[in-house]
C-alpha cells in the first residue's frame, strides 16, 4: 500500500496539533515544523473577543488537499493541515499545519507554502466579534485577479 | 432557467438568507451567472465585487459554463 504523505481536513471540532505532528513524524524524518494560527485579541485597533469562520466545504476540502499534495510534492515533505471553521473565541486555533523531512529546510519551506496558499486559495471568510459588540467581515483575496 | 447560488461570508449577511435563486439560461457562464446574483443583489451589488463563481469541484473561470450540484457565490477569501 503506497504510504499517506498527506492529510489535510476541515472541521467544526477544536484541533489538536500533536496528532498532526504525529501523522508527519517518520523514521526518515529528521526534522518536523509545527505551524499553528490562533485567534487573536486585537485587529487594526480594536479589540476583538471571538471570530467566526465561514466556508464552502466541499470546495475547501478540495482545496486544502491539493495545497497539502502540492507541497509535499514540492519540497519532499509529508504534510498534514487542518482548518477548522465556525466560532472561535480568542487563543483558540483556527489552523494547524504540520510538515515533516529529512532535513528542516524541507520543512520549514512546506509549512510556510501551505498557510501562504491557503490565505489566497481557500473558500473561507473571517468575521470578526468585537468587544463592542460590533462585527466585521475580513477584507480578502478575489479568487480572480 | 431558475438556478439556486449559495452565498457566504459576506454575502450572507446581505439579507438574502443562505442562497439566491436568479434566472440563467442553461449553459450561461459564470459571469453571466454572477450578473444575475448582482441584479437580485440590487442596490447591494458593490458587495459581489471580486466574487468568483464556483461549484463544488472548482472555482469558474468566468467563461466556463455554470454546471456543478452546488454553484456559490464566493466573495474574496480569507482563511488561516
Amino acid at each position: 500500500m503506497p504510504e499517506l504523505k498527506t492529510r489535510a481536513f476541515v472541521t467544526d471540532h477544536p484541533i489538536r496539533p500533536e496528532e498532526l505532528l504525529y501523522l508527519v513524524a517518520k523514521p526518515g524524518h529528521g526534522a518536523t515544523n509545527l505551524f499553528t494560527g490562533a485567534v487573536r485579541d486585537h485587529h487594526e485597533g480594536r479589540v476583538v473577543r471571538a471570530v467566526t469562520y465561514d466556508c464552502f466545504r466541499p470546495l475547501a476540502e478540495k482545496v486544502l488537499a491539493a495545497i497539502a499534495e502540492e507541497a509535499a510534492s514540492k519540497f519532499k515533505a509529508h504534510v498534514a493541515v487542518a482548518h477548522r471553521v465556525g466560532r472561535l473565541d480568542v487563543g483558540e486555533i483556527s489552523v494547524a499545519i504540520a510538515a515533516g523531512s529529512a532535513h528542516r529546510g524541507e520543512a520549514f519551506a512546506a509549512s510556510r507554502e501551505v498557510i501562504e496558499q491557503i490565505k489566497v486559495r481557500l473558500p473561507v471568510w473571517k468575521k470578526e466579534h468585537y468587544v463592542d459588540g460590533d462585527g466585521a467581515w475580513l477584507d480578502g483575496c478575489a479568487l480572480h485577479k | 432557467m431558475k438556478i439556486t447560488i449559495e452565498l457566504y461570508g459576506r454575502l450572507r449577511d446581505a439579507g438574502f438568507g443562505p442562497s439566491v435563486e436568479v434566472d440563467a439560461p442553461e449553459g450561461a457562464s459564470a459571469k453571466e451567472v454572477l450578473a444575475a446574483v448582482r441584479a437580485a443583489f440590487g442596490a447591494k451589488a458593490s458587495l459581489l465585487e471580486g466574487a468568483a463563481l464556483a461549484s463544488e469541484a472548482s472555482v469558474l473561470n468566468p467563461d466556463d459554463v455554470a454546471r456543478g450540484a452546488r454553484l456559490a457565490a464566493l466573495p474574496p477569501v480569507c482563511g488561516g
